[in-house]
Protein backbone atom coordinates (compact mmCIF):
# COMPACT_ATOMS: atom_id res chain seq x y z
CA UNK A 1 0.00 0.00 0.00
CA UNK A 2 1.19 3.09 -1.18
CA UNK A 3 1.78 6.04 1.73
CA UNK A 4 -0.62 9.12 0.69
CA UNK A 5 0.52 12.59 0.65
CA UNK A 6 -1.58 15.93 0.70
CA UNK A 7 -0.41 18.82 -0.30
CA UNK A 8 -2.09 22.43 0.15
CA UNK A 9 -0.25 25.06 -2.16
CA UNK A 10 -1.99 28.30 -4.08
CA UNK A 11 0.87 28.73 -6.54
CA UNK A 12 0.15 26.27 -9.50
CA UNK A 13 3.81 26.04 -10.76
CA UNK A 14 4.88 25.11 -6.64
CA UNK A 15 1.80 23.04 -6.14
CA UNK A 16 2.49 20.80 -9.46
CA UNK A 17 6.15 20.46 -8.89
CA UNK A 18 5.49 19.07 -5.44
CA UNK A 19 3.09 16.61 -6.43
CA UNK A 20 5.87 15.37 -9.11
CA UNK A 21 8.28 15.45 -6.83
CA UNK A 22 5.91 13.53 -4.19
CA UNK A 23 4.72 11.00 -6.99
CA UNK A 24 8.45 10.10 -7.85
CA UNK A 25 9.08 9.33 -4.02
CA UNK A 26 6.31 6.87 -4.63
CA UNK A 27 3.77 8.61 -3.00
CA UNK A 28 -0.04 8.56 -3.72
CA UNK A 29 -0.33 12.65 -3.95
CA UNK A 30 -4.14 14.58 -3.29
CA UNK A 31 -3.68 18.31 -3.91
CA UNK A 32 -5.23 21.61 -2.67
CA UNK A 33 -4.82 25.08 -3.89
CA UNK A 34 -7.07 26.23 -0.67
CA UNK A 35 -7.52 25.43 3.03
CA UNK A 36 -10.81 24.63 2.60
CA UNK A 37 -10.71 21.64 -0.05
CA UNK A 38 -7.15 20.61 1.94
CA UNK A 39 -9.31 19.93 5.04
CA UNK A 40 -11.93 18.16 2.79
CA UNK A 41 -9.19 16.35 1.03
CA UNK A 42 -7.91 15.20 4.68
CA UNK A 43 -10.72 14.01 6.54
CA UNK A 44 -11.81 12.21 3.20
CA UNK A 45 -8.15 10.43 2.63
CA UNK A 46 -6.28 10.92 5.72
CA UNK A 47 -3.04 11.09 4.24
CA UNK A 48 0.46 9.90 6.25
CA UNK A 49 2.00 13.53 5.31
CA UNK A 50 0.46 17.23 4.89
CA UNK A 51 2.50 19.68 3.10
CA UNK B 1 24.96 146.60 59.07
CA UNK B 2 22.05 147.98 58.37
CA UNK B 3 19.45 145.80 57.06
CA UNK B 4 18.68 147.29 53.85
CA UNK B 5 22.23 147.13 52.92
CA UNK B 6 21.83 143.66 53.62
CA UNK B 7 18.59 142.80 51.61
CA UNK B 8 20.37 144.18 48.77
CA UNK B 9 23.57 142.47 48.74
CA UNK B 10 21.44 139.34 49.03
CA UNK B 11 19.39 140.52 46.13
CA UNK B 12 22.57 141.41 44.38
CA UNK B 13 24.16 137.97 45.36
CA UNK B 14 21.08 135.41 44.64
CA UNK B 15 21.93 132.48 42.45
CA UNK B 16 18.04 132.95 41.25
CA UNK B 17 17.27 135.71 39.19
CA UNK B 18 14.74 138.15 41.10
CA UNK B 19 12.74 140.89 39.09
CA UNK B 20 10.35 143.56 40.36
CA UNK B 21 7.61 144.61 38.58
CA UNK B 22 4.52 147.10 39.06
CA UNK B 23 1.29 146.21 39.28
CA UNK B 24 1.05 147.44 35.05
CA UNK B 25 3.65 145.18 34.07
CA UNK B 26 6.36 147.47 34.56
CA UNK B 27 9.94 146.18 35.24
CA UNK B 28 11.36 148.54 38.38
CA UNK B 29 14.60 146.47 38.91
CA UNK B 30 16.32 143.42 37.89
CA UNK B 31 19.03 141.60 39.72
CA UNK B 32 22.25 140.63 38.04
CA UNK B 33 21.56 136.98 38.22
CA UNK B 34 18.40 137.74 36.39
CA UNK B 35 20.12 140.11 33.80
CA UNK B 36 22.50 137.19 33.24
CA UNK B 37 20.08 134.47 32.48
CA UNK B 38 18.06 136.78 30.12
CA UNK B 39 21.38 138.31 28.62
CA UNK B 40 20.19 142.04 29.49
CA UNK B 41 21.87 144.60 31.11
CA UNK B 42 20.23 146.33 33.83
CA UNK B 43 19.54 149.58 31.76
CA UNK B 44 17.50 147.68 28.90
CA UNK B 45 14.79 146.28 30.90
CA UNK B 46 14.52 148.73 33.69
CA UNK B 47 10.72 150.61 32.80
CA UNK B 48 10.09 148.35 30.32
CA UNK B 49 7.16 146.12 30.22
CA UNK B 50 8.02 142.73 31.20
CA UNK B 51 6.45 141.10 28.69
CA UNK B 52 9.44 141.89 26.75
CA UNK B 53 10.87 138.85 28.50
CA UNK B 54 8.73 136.58 27.22
CA UNK B 55 8.14 134.50 23.53
CA UNK B 56 4.73 134.73 21.85
CA UNK B 57 2.19 133.28 22.57
CA UNK B 58 2.37 134.78 25.97
CA UNK B 59 3.88 138.43 25.14
CA UNK B 60 0.76 139.52 23.43
CA UNK B 61 -1.53 138.11 26.34
CA UNK B 62 0.55 139.47 29.48
CA UNK B 63 -1.87 142.53 29.55
CA UNK B 64 -4.65 140.43 29.61
CA UNK B 65 -3.37 138.38 32.21
CA UNK B 66 -3.08 141.68 34.06
CA UNK B 67 -6.46 142.73 33.40
CA UNK B 68 -8.19 139.78 34.66
CA UNK B 69 -6.09 139.50 37.45
CA UNK B 70 -7.30 143.09 38.34
CA UNK B 71 -10.43 142.61 37.61
CA UNK B 72 -11.55 138.93 39.32
CA UNK B 73 -8.23 138.27 41.32
CA UNK B 74 -8.12 134.77 40.18
CA UNK B 75 -4.69 134.01 40.09
CA UNK B 76 -2.68 131.58 37.70
CA UNK B 77 0.82 132.48 39.14
CA UNK B 78 0.94 134.85 42.29
CA UNK B 79 1.63 132.68 45.37
CA UNK B 80 1.89 129.59 43.51
CA UNK B 81 4.58 129.42 41.17
CA UNK B 82 4.59 127.47 37.57
CA UNK B 83 7.05 126.45 34.79
CA UNK B 84 7.06 129.04 32.29
CA UNK B 85 8.99 129.78 29.17
CA UNK B 86 11.64 132.95 28.78
CA UNK B 87 12.74 134.83 25.85
CA UNK B 88 16.81 135.57 25.90
CA UNK B 89 18.09 139.34 24.12
CA UNK B 90 19.36 137.03 21.33
CA UNK B 91 16.04 135.03 20.60
CA UNK B 92 16.44 131.57 22.37
CA UNK B 93 13.99 130.53 24.51
CA UNK B 94 14.79 128.48 28.10
CA UNK B 95 12.60 127.23 30.36
CA UNK B 96 12.32 128.32 34.19
CA UNK B 97 10.39 128.21 37.47
CA UNK B 98 8.93 131.05 38.13
CA UNK B 99 7.18 132.39 41.56
CA UNK B 100 5.74 135.58 41.75
CA UNK B 101 5.08 137.22 45.21
CA UNK B 102 2.60 140.19 45.73
CA UNK B 103 3.92 142.75 48.26
CA UNK B 104 1.89 145.80 49.09
CA UNK B 105 4.85 148.35 49.00
CA UNK B 106 4.12 152.30 50.17
CA UNK B 107 0.25 151.85 49.18
CA UNK B 108 0.89 149.90 46.25
CA UNK B 109 1.30 146.53 44.74
CA UNK B 110 4.03 145.12 43.48
CA UNK B 111 5.30 142.04 42.36
CA UNK B 112 8.61 140.01 42.90
CA UNK B 113 9.76 137.27 40.27
CA UNK B 114 11.94 134.81 41.55
CA UNK B 115 13.18 132.71 38.26
CA UNK B 116 15.14 129.62 38.58
CA UNK B 117 16.37 128.35 35.07
CA UNK B 118 15.95 124.69 35.33
CA UNK B 119 17.57 124.59 31.26
CA UNK B 120 20.21 122.19 32.67
CA UNK B 121 17.12 120.01 34.26
CA UNK B 122 15.29 119.69 31.56
CA UNK B 123 18.21 119.15 29.35
CA UNK B 124 18.67 116.44 31.60
CA UNK B 125 15.26 115.54 31.55
CA UNK B 126 14.99 115.78 27.69
CA UNK B 127 18.40 113.87 27.27
CA UNK B 128 16.80 110.98 29.48
CA UNK B 129 13.88 111.10 27.49
CA UNK B 130 15.69 110.45 24.26
CA UNK B 131 17.77 107.89 26.26
CA UNK B 132 14.39 106.04 27.24
CA UNK B 133 13.10 106.35 23.46
CA UNK B 134 16.63 104.89 22.50
CA UNK B 135 16.46 102.35 24.72
CA UNK B 136 12.82 101.94 24.15
CA UNK B 137 13.41 101.62 20.22
CA UNK B 138 16.50 99.57 20.69
CA UNK B 139 14.57 97.14 22.99
CA UNK B 140 11.99 97.05 20.02
CA UNK B 141 14.58 96.30 17.57
CA UNK B 142 15.90 93.48 19.75
CA UNK B 143 12.08 92.17 19.90
CA UNK B 144 11.48 92.45 16.45
CA UNK B 145 14.81 90.56 15.39
CA UNK B 146 13.95 87.74 17.80
CA UNK B 147 10.66 87.47 16.79
CA UNK B 148 12.01 86.76 13.63
CA UNK B 149 14.70 84.24 15.01
CA UNK B 150 11.47 82.82 16.60
CA UNK B 151 9.29 82.71 13.34
CA UNK B 152 12.44 81.64 11.39
CA UNK B 153 13.09 78.62 13.98
CA UNK B 154 9.34 77.71 13.90
CA UNK B 155 9.34 77.44 9.98
CA UNK B 156 12.47 75.77 10.04
CA UNK B 157 10.64 73.20 12.71
CA UNK B 158 8.15 73.17 10.46
CA UNK B 159 10.00 72.19 7.62
CA UNK B 160 11.89 69.43 9.69
CA UNK B 161 9.23 67.66 10.55
CA UNK B 162 7.69 67.92 7.31
CA UNK B 163 10.56 66.18 5.85
CA UNK B 164 10.65 63.85 8.57
CA UNK B 165 7.02 63.02 8.06
CA UNK B 166 7.98 62.48 3.93
CA UNK B 167 11.39 60.45 4.82
CA UNK B 168 9.16 58.16 7.40
CA UNK B 169 6.48 57.59 4.26
CA UNK B 170 9.10 56.94 2.23
CA UNK B 171 10.84 54.63 4.77
CA UNK B 172 7.37 52.50 4.97
CA UNK B 173 7.20 52.41 1.35
CA UNK B 174 10.62 51.48 0.98
CA UNK B 175 9.76 48.75 3.80
CA UNK B 176 6.09 47.48 1.82
CA UNK B 177 8.40 47.50 -1.21
CA UNK B 178 11.19 45.28 -0.09
CA UNK B 179 9.11 42.81 1.82
CA UNK B 180 6.82 42.69 -1.30
CA UNK B 181 9.20 41.95 -3.69
CA UNK B 182 11.20 39.72 -1.94
CA UNK B 183 7.82 37.21 -1.00
CA UNK B 184 6.60 37.80 -5.06
CA UNK B 185 9.98 37.23 -6.26
CA UNK B 186 10.54 33.91 -3.60
CA UNK B 187 7.62 32.12 -5.20
CA UNK B 188 8.32 31.74 -8.19
CA UNK B 189 11.81 31.29 -7.53
CA UNK B 190 10.74 28.26 -5.77
CA UNK B 191 9.58 27.15 -8.51
CA UNK B 192 12.32 26.97 -10.93
CA UNK B 193 14.39 25.40 -7.83
CA UNK B 194 11.63 22.70 -7.59
CA UNK B 195 11.85 22.23 -11.63
CA UNK B 196 15.26 21.87 -11.54
CA UNK B 197 15.20 19.15 -8.85
CA UNK B 198 12.58 18.08 -11.25
CA UNK B 199 14.77 17.26 -14.61
CA UNK B 200 17.92 16.76 -12.43
CA UNK B 201 15.46 13.15 -11.53
CA UNK B 202 13.83 12.95 -14.90
CA UNK B 203 17.57 13.47 -16.81
CA UNK B 204 19.24 10.94 -14.18
CA UNK B 205 18.45 8.17 -17.19
CA UNK B 206 20.24 10.02 -19.65
CA UNK B 207 23.51 10.34 -17.49
CA UNK B 208 24.35 13.77 -19.36
CA UNK B 209 27.52 15.71 -17.62
CA UNK B 210 26.34 19.05 -19.17
CA UNK B 211 22.55 18.50 -17.94
CA UNK B 212 24.43 18.07 -14.68
CA UNK B 213 26.26 21.20 -14.96
CA UNK B 214 23.36 23.44 -16.19
CA UNK B 215 20.97 22.49 -13.55
CA UNK B 216 23.77 22.74 -10.87
CA UNK B 217 23.87 26.45 -12.34
CA UNK B 218 20.50 26.47 -11.49
CA UNK B 219 20.20 25.71 -8.30
CA UNK B 220 23.08 27.25 -6.88
CA UNK B 221 21.79 30.68 -8.79
CA UNK B 222 18.07 30.70 -7.31
CA UNK B 223 19.95 29.15 -4.11
CA UNK B 224 21.94 32.29 -3.72
CA UNK B 225 18.98 34.50 -4.96
CA UNK B 226 16.62 33.14 -1.74
CA UNK B 227 19.49 33.56 0.18
CA UNK B 228 19.46 37.31 -0.35
CA UNK B 229 16.00 37.74 -0.71
CA UNK B 230 15.63 36.28 2.73
CA UNK B 231 18.66 38.21 4.05
CA UNK B 232 16.15 41.70 2.91
CA UNK B 233 13.29 40.07 4.40
CA UNK B 234 14.86 39.41 7.65
CA UNK B 235 16.43 43.15 7.94
CA UNK B 236 13.13 44.28 6.72
CA UNK B 237 11.55 42.25 9.83
CA UNK B 238 14.62 43.58 12.24
CA UNK B 239 14.29 46.91 11.19
CA UNK B 240 10.25 46.55 11.79
CA UNK B 241 10.68 45.15 15.27
CA UNK B 242 8.83 42.23 14.07
CA UNK B 243 11.38 39.52 15.31
CA UNK B 244 10.94 38.17 19.18
CA UNK B 245 13.56 35.95 19.85
CA UNK B 246 11.47 32.35 20.69
CA UNK B 247 14.16 31.17 23.69
CA UNK B 248 13.96 27.61 24.56
CA UNK B 249 15.92 24.85 26.25
CA UNK B 250 18.08 23.16 23.33
CA UNK B 251 21.45 21.14 23.07
CA UNK B 252 24.22 23.42 21.33
CA UNK B 253 26.33 20.39 20.41
CA UNK B 254 23.37 18.79 18.62
CA UNK B 255 22.51 22.23 16.90
CA UNK B 256 25.92 22.80 16.25
CA UNK B 257 26.56 19.20 14.65
CA UNK B 258 23.58 19.78 12.69
CA UNK B 259 24.38 23.21 11.01
CA UNK B 260 28.73 21.51 10.21
CA UNK B 261 26.69 18.69 7.98
CA UNK B 262 24.78 21.15 6.41
CA UNK B 263 27.43 23.45 5.71
CA UNK B 264 29.63 20.54 4.72
CA UNK B 265 27.42 20.07 2.09
CA UNK B 266 27.96 23.69 0.68
CA UNK B 267 31.91 23.94 1.23
CA UNK B 268 34.86 24.03 -1.30
CA UNK B 269 36.61 21.60 -2.47
CA UNK B 270 37.96 20.02 0.10
CA UNK B 271 37.79 22.72 2.99
CA UNK B 272 36.36 20.64 5.97
CA UNK B 273 34.68 22.12 8.87
CA UNK B 274 36.12 20.97 12.08
CA UNK B 275 33.52 21.05 14.86
CA UNK B 276 34.47 20.80 18.57
CA UNK B 277 32.79 21.63 21.90
CA UNK B 278 34.17 22.84 25.20
CA UNK B 279 32.98 21.75 28.79
CA UNK B 280 30.94 19.28 29.87
CA UNK B 281 27.33 21.23 29.85
CA UNK B 282 25.10 21.33 26.43
CA UNK B 283 22.30 23.04 27.50
CA UNK B 284 21.59 26.69 26.15
CA UNK B 285 18.51 28.83 26.61
CA UNK B 286 18.48 30.68 23.55
CA UNK B 287 16.46 30.46 20.30
CA UNK B 288 17.84 28.00 18.21
CA UNK B 289 16.68 29.52 14.79
CA UNK B 290 18.12 32.94 15.21
CA UNK B 291 21.34 31.21 16.33
CA UNK B 292 21.66 28.55 13.35
CA UNK B 293 21.15 31.90 11.18
CA UNK B 294 24.20 33.42 13.05
CA UNK B 295 26.08 30.63 13.05
CA UNK B 296 24.85 29.63 8.96
CA UNK B 297 25.88 32.68 8.14
CA UNK B 298 29.68 32.99 10.12
CA UNK B 299 30.15 29.60 8.53
CA UNK B 300 28.86 30.72 5.30
CA UNK B 301 31.07 33.50 5.20
CA UNK B 302 34.30 31.82 6.40
CA UNK B 303 33.87 29.17 3.36
CA UNK B 304 33.08 31.87 0.74
CA UNK B 305 35.98 34.27 2.03
CA UNK B 306 38.91 31.27 2.15
CA UNK B 307 40.06 29.02 -0.35
CA UNK B 308 40.33 25.52 -1.45
CA UNK B 309 42.10 22.62 0.90
CA UNK B 310 41.63 24.82 3.70
CA UNK B 311 40.05 24.17 7.50
CA UNK B 312 37.33 25.97 9.00
CA UNK B 313 37.15 25.68 12.68
CA UNK B 314 34.10 25.86 14.29
CA UNK B 315 33.59 26.09 18.45
CA UNK B 316 31.74 25.95 21.04
CA UNK B 317 31.77 26.26 24.42
CA UNK B 318 29.93 26.40 27.87
CA UNK B 319 31.41 27.95 31.05
CA UNK B 320 30.05 29.30 34.43
CA UNK B 321 29.79 32.68 32.71
CA UNK B 322 29.36 32.72 29.44
CA UNK B 323 28.01 30.16 25.83
CA UNK B 324 30.86 31.22 23.34
CA UNK B 325 30.51 30.35 19.47
CA UNK B 326 33.66 30.88 17.52
CA UNK B 327 34.27 30.63 13.36
CA UNK B 328 38.12 30.36 12.65
CA UNK B 329 39.03 30.67 8.91
CA UNK B 330 42.24 31.13 6.85
CA UNK B 331 40.53 33.43 4.37
CA UNK B 332 41.19 36.71 2.94
CA UNK B 333 41.03 38.86 6.29
CA UNK B 334 39.44 42.14 6.56
CA UNK B 335 41.15 45.16 6.43
CA UNK B 336 42.03 47.42 9.73
CA UNK B 337 40.76 50.51 8.40
CA UNK B 338 37.50 48.86 7.19
CA UNK B 339 36.87 46.63 10.61
CA UNK B 340 34.96 49.67 12.11
CA UNK B 341 32.28 49.30 9.39
CA UNK B 342 32.04 45.58 8.88
CA UNK B 343 28.75 45.53 11.10
CA UNK B 344 26.82 48.31 8.89
CA UNK B 345 24.20 47.32 6.58
CA UNK B 346 25.01 46.56 2.87
CA UNK B 347 29.20 47.36 4.08
CA UNK B 348 30.89 45.15 2.30
CA UNK B 349 35.51 45.61 2.60
CA UNK B 350 37.57 46.08 -0.44
CA UNK B 351 39.11 43.08 -0.63
CA UNK B 352 35.78 41.00 -1.18
CA UNK B 353 36.66 41.88 -4.88
CA UNK B 354 34.04 39.79 -6.82
CA UNK B 355 33.04 37.52 -4.39
CA UNK B 356 28.84 37.90 -4.20
CA UNK B 357 27.18 39.61 -1.11
CA UNK B 358 25.02 41.81 -0.19
CA UNK B 359 26.87 43.87 3.34
CA UNK B 360 23.61 42.51 5.32
CA UNK B 361 24.78 39.23 6.89
CA UNK B 362 27.21 40.67 9.46
CA UNK B 363 24.42 43.00 10.22
CA UNK B 364 21.80 40.64 10.81
CA UNK B 365 23.80 38.15 12.82
CA UNK B 366 24.94 41.16 14.96
CA UNK B 367 21.57 41.75 15.44
CA UNK B 368 20.07 38.63 15.93
CA UNK B 369 22.59 37.82 18.55
CA UNK B 370 21.78 41.07 20.13
CA UNK B 371 17.80 40.59 20.44
CA UNK B 372 19.37 37.17 22.74
CA UNK B 373 21.86 39.49 24.62
CA UNK B 374 24.99 38.20 23.09
CA UNK B 375 27.71 40.18 21.10
CA UNK B 376 30.06 39.67 18.08
CA UNK B 377 33.61 40.82 18.18
CA UNK B 378 36.14 39.52 15.77
CA UNK B 379 40.00 39.32 14.96
CA UNK B 380 41.27 39.81 11.41
CA UNK B 381 44.59 40.22 9.55
CA UNK B 382 44.59 40.47 6.13
CA UNK B 383 45.36 37.47 4.29
CA UNK B 384 45.52 35.81 7.62
CA UNK B 385 42.33 34.82 8.30
CA UNK B 386 39.24 35.81 10.73
CA UNK B 387 37.91 34.75 13.96
CA UNK B 388 34.36 35.35 15.04
CA UNK B 389 33.02 35.15 18.19
CA UNK B 390 29.58 35.51 19.54
CA UNK B 391 29.19 35.27 23.29
CA UNK B 392 26.21 35.00 25.26
CA UNK B 393 26.06 35.48 28.88
CA UNK B 394 24.15 32.51 30.89
CA UNK B 395 21.18 33.24 33.02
Amino acid sequence: MKKKALIIEDNNDIRENVVEMLELAGYTVFAADNGKTGVDLAVKNSPDIIA
Amino acid sequence: MGNVTLLNAIIEHAIDGIIIVDDRGKIESINPSACKIFQYDEGEVVANDVSMLMPQPFRNEHDGYLDRYRQTGRTHIIGIGREVTGLKKDGTTFPFNLGVSEVPFMGRNIYIGFIHDISHEKKAEEQLKEYTAHLEKEVKRRTDFLKTAVNNLEDAKEEVSFSLEKERELGQLKSRFVSMASHEFRTPLSAVQLSASLIEKHAQPFDNESIRKHVYKIKSAVGNLIAILNDFLSLEKLEAGKIEPALVNADIVKLAEEITGEMQLVAKQNQTIIYQHTGPDRHIFLDPNLLKNCIINLISNAIKYSGENTFIEFNTEINDLNCIVTVKDNGIGIPETEQLHLFEAFFRAHNTGNIPGTGLGLNIVARYAGLMKGKVDFKSELNKGTIFTITFPQS
